[in-house]
């Protein structure tokens, strides 16, 4: 193999450029462009080593290029007041206050629930506190109407009071009405049995009428209901009901409904008479209840012939019904925006309850009974 | 990173980043979605992403998905995305930034961009390169020429004589 030393090889000559020198150029002939170009560096602090000296003796030599300069570095941009709108939504919640705000809404709800249960609860059925219910409807206990064969809710035990008013509904009423079954009066006195003896004392007045109900200067004094009531011998007690006053019945409850704006209660108020075509209960069938499970009863029960009233449909009153009324509630009182729903199958059959509000989604799958 | 150092980049940049992008595009509406989806992407990483260095991946992020826009519309519109006929038109009674802020609206949407991470993050010019995926020096001649251009537009429109 040849060595590369051993080719000949071309030496460069002392060839010169000629008048080389004018090619040379000095800083302060720099062009305005490219000037300005590296003023604009400078001014950015972008020069170092042989550029910055050079720029600095261009701009030594001349003070309007040093001005020109100069205004380079007032050619700055400052943020104007851009906001960005959109930043709160992607805001994350982490997991601890989510949980925190889950466990809040279901306090709540919880809260609000065993509220409904304190307002709408038997409270209002002692009788320190009749007064404060509408009386036109506890005048005819609604109870006569809710209460199915299997299981009844009452007292084993009347008070003395309950069976003369049994015997004396079971007089008045059967010769007013002779379809109605006897046994049925029985229990109509029997589930007011913590007043008994009020009924067979001294007559229930018809028209009482909750304050919070009362429109100023619309509704009519509670004496001139009552007066009127008491002439129309429309009492919880012992009067007997022909079918004239059970339609005068009708017309009064229709009238005071209608005074207070109280269209969808009509029927509520009307419901009473309507009761005794429900099957009776004979009292040896009943069987004594511990006093919260009838509570309970009584609230469900209540609940569920409201419901019925109103909506001329047979509904069953349970846990989804209590927790949908609670939620309208909350969103009512707090203006919030949860949704209760449940999911059904073609058959009516339940398959999955769905809560939604705005921080809290979840479907609970419904547990099957039937294989 | 955290959720809560998530929420704290929106809170500390989501402003930051919007502005680079609400005025190197000037649309808020494009540059609200443009921060909206850098943001989703975040989230979809933010476990893979640290917090130090969460700030230049977020304007990076948002940077390429401007520019993706500024392509597809210019390929929808068949026009430069740049429109180079500046309207010098003669500024009175203006702050020297406002007037600033309309020069820049004339420059090639390249320089503004460098030139806003520039002077509105301090940025430099190798964190800038990073992010827009340029070389360092593109840079450089990218800020120069356009400071250059502002300042003819100063002169141009009577602001400097």
């Amino acid at each position: 193999m040849t060595e590369d030393t051993d080719l000949p090889r071309l030496t460069p000559r002392g060839d010169r450029l000629q008048g080389g020198g004018k090619l040379f150029r000095r800083p302060e002939e720099l062009a305005d462009e490219q000037f300005d170009l590296l003023a604009a560096a400078w001014s950015d602090d972008a020069l170092g080593g042989d550029s910055l000296a050079e720029t600095e003796e261009a701009l030594a030599s001349s003070p309007e290029k040093r001005m020109r300069a100069k205004s380079f570095r007032q050619i700055r941009l400052s943020p104007l007041n851009d906001r960005w709108e959109g930043r709160n939504r992607m805001l994350k919640v982490d997991p601890g206050t989510y949980a925190i705000r889950r466990t809040l809404i279901v306090t709540l709800t919880v809260a609000a629930a065993l509220g409904a249960l304190v307002i709408l609860g038997p409270l209002k059925t002692t009788p320190d506190n009749k007064s404060t219910g509408p009386a036109v409807v506890d005048a005819y206990p609604m109870s006569e109407a809710l209460i199915p064969e299997a299981s009844p809710v009452i007292n084993t035990r009347p008070a003395e009071g309950v069976t003369s008013a049994t015997q004396n509904m079971n007089q008045t009423d059967g010769a007013a009405n002779p379809s109605v079954d006897k046994t049925s009066r029985t229990l109509h006195a029997g589930v007011i049995s913590g007043s008994a003896a009020d009924i067979t004392s001294k007559p229930r007045p018809v028209g009482v009428i909750p304050e919070s109900l009362k429109p100023e200067g619309i509704v009519p004094q509670q004496n001139d209901i009552t007066a009127s009531a008491t002439n129309s011998s429309i009492h919880a007690n012992s009067e007997p009901r022909t079918t004239a006053e059970i339609a005068e019945y009708h017309d009064l409850a229709e009238s005071i409904a209608l005074m207070h704006d109280l269209s969808g209660a009509v029927p509520l108020l009307a419901a009473a008479p309507e009761a005794s075509r429900l099957a009776p209960v004979e009292l040896k069938d009943i069987t004594p209840l511990p006093a919260l499970e009838r509570e309970e009863n009584w609230l469900v029960r209540g609940l569920s012939l409201l419901a019925e009233a109103i909506t001329k449909e047979p509904k069953s009153v349970d846990g989804y019904f209590i927790a949908d009324a609670c939620i309208r509630g909350v969103n009512r009182v707090l203006g919030w925006e949860m949704e209760l729903e449940q999911e059904k199958n073609n058959e009516g059959e339940q398959l999955a309850t769905n809560f939604s509000s705005s921080l809290l989604t979840f479907s609970a799958p419904a547990k099957k009974t039937h294989p | 990173m955290t959720v809560k150092e998530y929420n704290n980049t929106v809170r500390e940049f989501g402003d930051h980043v919007y502005r680079f992008i609400f005025r190197s595009i000037k649309d808020s509406h494009r540059a609200d979605d443009i921060v909206q989806d850098t943001y989703e992407k975040l989230w979809r990483c933010v476990t893979e992403i640290e917090y130090g260095a969460v700030k230049s991946w977020l304007f990076s992020t948002a940077y390429n998905r401007m520019i993706d826009v500024i392509r597809k519309d210019s390929r929808l519109l068949g026009v430069e995305y740049y429109d180079d006929s500046s309207l010098y038109a003669e500024e009175n009674g203006s702050d020297l930034n406002d007037v600033l802020h309309r020069a820049l609206e004339t420059l090639p949407p390249a320089q503004r961009s460098v030139i806003l991470l520039r002077d509105y993050e301090g940025y430099s010019y190798k964190e800038i390169a990073d992010i827009t995926a340029l070389s360092e020096a593109q840079v450089k001649t990218y800020i120069f020429r356009g400071r250059v251009a502002l300042r003819n537009y100063l002169v141009m429109t009577s602001v400097w004589q």
